[in-house]
């Protein structure tokens, strides 16, 4: 009997000792203030107004109180205010959500992301984070899930399974099907006259717009040009997520968008990407935001679009028709359009709050535009005013954002909920290391490793998808037979040449960056992604189209955008993101010198 | 006629069955069952392979409900736990867990007691010395028998079923069985047991019932069922013939087998009185007293003859 | 002489005893699981991606195994045995024999489940938050609840050569089709279909859930399926007792 209860015991304690032991994965730290949380002696901009020397009362995951000289209550958790200036939590009016985008978010003080396209499946994790006033380390997510856009529109490029419209007579159903999955508001793509993407015609996009409204729902809608934005307006639409860049705004337009109400996210921050200004490169040498950022999106904030100049997007008219409307009394909110290349996560944002600044908005109009303005104009309670009540969703930053908006990035904390995020980011605060020196350049064993790497099949399964694929090799040559499905956005399956154990180290290719492949496949477009250390967005990808007969294809990596070949860390051939199933064979592997 | 052994009013009374019937489809395994058991001692319920001394035991235990009649053990309703506390039992078809040992076993039922035995009291009582801690799937068919009573034994119960303990065991181990139940009869347990060996009645038993055909159709002491039965046997040679023979004073039957005759007699001294008279030539003459099979097979065939 | 021991400590300790001396029951309980873990979620070349996934999927199969062996053959053999009618003529508590039985597979299973967590996460290098690994470690211990229920109905109804031939194959059925082997997601669309009658498709995706990565469906509709599931298979088992008494 008591040898029983102490085996029972035994074990029981070795399960917990167990559980104990597991290995859990890298957190920011974190300390959590059960009895509350009171900062004293702190400058307040409370979504409209600055108010110097408060106290806020934090408890239960809501702000309790703000005010002058309050009782601290006993047992409090403390953080003295001095110098320091508190925000509301940043609400980012226009991303689209995937990867890390949440935590990567808060970690700049962004409590909640307005995603404008992105999976449906993210929709019930989404509400269900947003009704937690537990312990998060993630912002909260409100997403328009699917666009409305035509077949082979904007928006159906990016592998995300997109039902397109084709007439005004399918919006009604449309919408009730995006409710149904719980979008919290219609986005449509609405570019006429686009040179490479075709549109929902004017009557599909009223239609939609009229069937969201019927349904309760908000409409916003991606526009390029000013007669487009016209056109939108007319039809009813609540808000637009882009500025104009092709025209100046007339005084016809802004009066129009005026007296409809409608506010515009001009993402100023993307529109200078695609006019390549150089911004993005800028923000990334601020050491405030490069220790937050992640390897990978570091990389992403340092790229570009690659685009030639185009009419359509002059960041200076972008700019010049923020002012313009901002004067006319429209309503302008915050958002990046991240993580688009040359943005990232929350640090755009911060971009975002500067590049309003220099087109016109006064500091606290900024403010307002990411915070109460944002929460406004999409109905989203408690959230974007420091008052009782509101979710305690806090940034807390150095400075005076009054005479510098910059000082935004000067993060000391970031409170979400209960929860006080140290403003140490957990991203990495200088470069990696090279990666080490490459030994072997011809790859083309397909059955032994070299260089400490090795060829596997590599799907999306690593990311929750359930994408196949099953290498043999015969004769020398890999053949990977692969089927492509959608249980991931953004699938793939292919051969990979990754580090054979997980110690594995990148290799620096500075001397041999280009890379040789002799392959065939199914006939089809496959892409070849790269791989540098710490990736967790999506990888710098080339696309290739392929059929059955052999062919050589050189890539030189050192001009692939958003990758760094001296510290590599695999590479992948790879089908997708279009569904179904194809062949990859691949004979002869190597690097090669630039030539 | 049989007459039933007289019943005294008595409040400890450990079994009492009236008119217990149960069918199982057509066959009545119990049919106007009645039995009274009191004190200590070891009662032998004796019968015939399908006579309803199983279904009793299990109407005593609990585990078949009798269709009609009234049943109390121990003053109880059979199946109670206040009665199963009181009682053991080994069963005729119950095999226990191959994988553990005696001493295992007899530990978990100790436990299932409010006063039980010690464990190694039991082994002891049981035989079970030298092989306690043997799984019981190595044991030999005597030793698990005796693992079984062991079991049976160790909750220090009041009253112990023993269904047919020592089926399919050799001679010598079904021997070695009962001087381990005698042994524990003599400790004051009252057992009752079931067997359709005459030979392990007469071994074991104070008292015997005979059943038949789903009642108790004799009771009493192996010397009193032998001396209701008939006095004595005779066997001779004889020109006699069978009908000669069975009409001759005090004889109860006769039947002519090879060359012999075989006389029942209730009175052997007028049996052969008339004997010797009808025929002075008898040759080859035993007399002796019956066995208790023999007596068995008279009793039910009078039954059978009824 | 008092009582000796508390009955329930006793039947768990005999329970154990028995299951330990089993190798026919130990071995697949608890070696399978974690040398098919590690062949599948390690050892095979890439397939070190697959290792938090499978963890989910082969915890369920882990705590399976002793379920559906210890209570549907062990069970039928007893019963055939006579041992449980002796159970009931003497003063062993109704339930003490199930209870133990139902201890002693559930040691047997976190013991294999012990295993196949240590494997992945100082092995296969699954990370997981400390909340995570709790609740899928419940998760997964809850999952004995419906294979306990299908056993004892297999143990109550068939005789031991029976149930050991049904408990294989529904074995066999419930790991491969409800997807614990090989990912659901990799079936052809119509047995992705067929893996919802399978209590274990169900279980794999609440500890998916449990571990950060749920499917696409909400896990309370799976929830909802399970507590049916259950709930018939104990009805199940009751009605097969009732009938074996």
């Amino acid at each position: 009997m008591a040898r029983i209860l102490t085996g029972l015991a035994v074990i029981l304690a070795a399960l917990g000792a167990l559980i104990l032991a597991l290995p859990e994965p890298d957190r920011p730290s974190v300390t959590r203030s059960g009895a509350g949380l009171a900062i004293t002696n702190v400058t307040v901009f409370d979504g409209a107004r600055f108010l110097d020397d408060q106290t806020i009362l934090i408890t239960g995951g809501r702000i309790g109180a703000v005010g002058p000289g309050l009782d601290i209550p006993a047992g409090a958790e403390l953080i003295n205010g001095a110098g320091l200036t508190a925000l509301p939590g940043l609400i980012d009016a226009h991303t689209h959500t995937w990867g890390d985008g949440l935590e990567a978010a808060l970690r700049f003080g962004v409590t909640a992301q307005l995603d404008m396209f992105s999976s449906p499946m993210m929709l019930p994790q989404a509400q269900r984070n947003r009704a937690d006033l537990s312990v998060h380390d993630q912002a909260d997510l409100f997403s328009s899930g699917m666009l409305a856009t035509v077949e082979g529109g904007h928006g159906t490029q990016f592998g995300v399974p997109v039902e397109t419209l084709s007439g005004p007579d399918q919006a009604a159903d449309w919408v009730a099907a995006r409710k149904a999955e719980g979008s919290d508001y219609i986005k449509l793509v609405y570019i006429p006259g686009s040179p490479n993407l075709p549109s929902l015609d004017l009557a599909t996009a009223t239609a939609v717009i009229e069937a969201a409204h019927a349904e309760g729902l908000m409409a916003v809608a991606h526009i390029a040009t000013l007669d487009a934005a016209r056109e939108m307006v007319d039809a009813g639409i609540d808000g637009l997520v882009h500025i104009f860049a092709d025209e100046p705004a007339d005084a016809a337009f802004i009066t129009a968008a005026r007296e409809a109400e409608v506010f515009v996210i001009p993402t100023l921050a993307v529109i200078a990407s695609v006019a390549a200004t150089g911004e993005g490169e800028a923000l990334a040498d601020d050491p405030r935001v490069r220790g937050r950022l992640s390897a990978s999106a570091l990389r992403g904030l340092e790229g570009g679009f690659g685009m030639p100049p185009s009419p359509r997007f002059q960041y200076p008219l972008a700019e010049a028709n923020v002012r313009a409307l901002h004067e006319g009394g429209v309503v302008i909110l915050a958002g990046s359009d991240a993580p688009n290349p040359g943005t990232a996560y929350g640090a755009s944002l911060h971009h975002e709050l500067q590049l309003l600044t220099r087109a016109g908005l006064s500091p606290v109009e900024t403010l307002f535009a990411a915070t109460a303005g944002a929460a406004d104009a999409f109905n989203l309670t408690e959230r974007g005013r420091m008052e009782p009540g509101a979710r305690a969703d806090l940034v807390l930053i150095e400075g005076d954002p009054r005479r510098d908006i910059a000082a935004t990035l000067s993060i000391a904390h970031v409170i979400r909920n209960v929860l006080v995020i140290e403003s140490a980011g957990e991203g990495q605060a200088s470069p990696p290391p090279a990666g080490a020196a490459l030994e072997t350049a011809d790859i083309s064993d397909f059955a032994a490793p070299t260089n400490g790497y090795a060829w596997v099949d590599t799907t999306d399964a690593m990311a929750g998808g359930n994408s196949e694929a099953v290498s043999t090799v015969t004769d020398g040559v890999l053949r990977t037979e692969i089927a492509v499905r959608t249980r991931f956005p953004f699938p793939w399956a292919g051969p990979g040449y990754f580090p054979a154990s997980q110690a594995g180290s990148a290799l620096n290719l500075s001397d041999a960056p280009v890379l040789v492949l002799r392959l065939r496949a199914a006939p089809g477009t496959y892409r070849v992604m790269l791989f540098n250390p710490g990736l967790t967005g999506a990888p710098p990808t080339v696309s290739t189209e392929l059929d059955e007969s052999w062919r050589t294809v050189r890539l030189d990596m050192t001009n692939v955008d958003g990758f760094d070949p001296a510290e590599f860390a695999g590479l992948a051939v790879v089908g997708g993101p279009a569904p179904g199933e194809a062949w990859i064979e691949i004979d002869q592997a190597r690097f090669e010198a630039a030539p | 006629m049989l007459k039933e052994t007289s019943h005294v009013a008595n409040t400890s009374k450990i079994i009492s069955a009236r008119g217990l019937a149960r069918s199982f489809g057509r066959t009545r395994a119990l049919d106007g069952f009645d039995l009274d058991v009191e004190g200590a001692g070891v009662l032998a319920l004796l019968g015939p392979n399908g006579a309803g001394k199983t279904t009793f035991v299990n109407a005593a235990l609990g585990l078949v409900r009798p269709g009609e009649g009234s049943l109390e053990i121990l003053g109880r309703r059979p199946g109670d736990t206040a009665a199963r506390s009181r009682i053991g039992v080994m069963m005729q078809d119950a095999e226990l867990p191959d994988l553990l040992t005696a001493r295992e076993q007899i530990a978990l039922f100790a436990s299932y007691y409010p006063d039980p035995r010690g464990v190694d009291e039991t082994i002891e009582l049981a035989g079970l010395t030298g092989f306690a801690d043997k799984r019981y799937a190595r044991l030999s068919g005597g030793q698990k028998r005796r693992v079984q009573f062991a079991l049976a034994l160790v909750g220090r119960p009041d009253l112990i079923f023993l269904d047919e303990p020592t089926t399919g065991l050799d001679t010598e181990a079904r021997r070695g069985l009962w001087a381990i139940v005698r042994q524990a009869a003599s400790e004051g347990a009252r057992i009752v047991l079931t067997t359709h060996y005459l030979e392990e009645a007469d071994a074991l038993a104070d008292d015997v019932a005979v059943m038949k055909a789903g009642r108790v159709i004799a009771r009493g002491t192996a010397a009193e069922l032998r001396e209701q039965v008939g006095g004595s046997l005779i066997r001779c040679r004889t020109r006699l013939d069978d009908a000669a023979l069975a009409a001759l004073p005090a004889v109860r039957r006769a039947r002519l087998s090879g060359r012999y005759a075989q006389i029942a007699a209730a009175d052997a001294v007028a049996a052969l009185k008339a004997l010797f008279q009808a025929d002075p030539e008898v040759t080859e003459l035993t007399v002796r007293q019956p066995t208790l099979e023999e007596a068995f097979d008279t009793l039910t065939t009078d039954i059978e003859e009824a | 002489m008092a009582r000796t021991a508390n009955p329930y400590a006793a039947e768990i300790g005999a329970e154990c005893l028995k299951l330990l001396r089993a190798p026919e029951f130990i071995i697949p309980s608890l070696a399978l699981p974690v040398l098919f873990y590690a062949m599948f979620g390690m050892i095979i070349p890439g397939s070190n991606q697959n290792a938090p996934y499978l963890l989910a999927t082969y915890g369920v199969f882990t705590v399976m195994a002793p379920a559906l062996f210890g209570f549907g053959a062990g069970v039928a053999q007893e019963r055939e045995r006579g041992w449980l009618k002796l159970k009931r003529a003497v003063p062993a508590p109704a339930f003490g024999y199930i209870t133990a039985k139902a201890a002693a597979t559930l040691l047997v299973a976190a013991a294999g489940l012990a295993m196949v967590y240590a494997v992945a996460g100082f092995l296969a290098g699954v990370e997981l938050t400390r909340t995570q690994w709790t609740l899928m470690l419940g998760v997964h211990i809850v999952s004995a609840l419906p294979f306990v229920f299908a056993g004892l109905t297999l143990g109550f109804l068939l005789g031991a050569n029976g149930a050991v031939a049904a408990a294989n194959l529904l074995f066999l059925a419930l790991a491969l089709l409800g997807g614990l082997w090989i990912p659901i997601v990799v079936f052809p669309d119509i047995m992705q279909q067929i893996a919802w009658a399978f209590p274990s498709f169900h279980l794999a995706e609440v500890a998916l859930a449990a571990s950060g990565a749920g499917g696409d469906r909400p896990v309370g509709l799976h929830l909802a399926v399970l507590g049916a599931m259950t709930g018939g298979l104990a009805l199940t088992a009751t009605l097969a007792w009732l009938r074996q008494r």
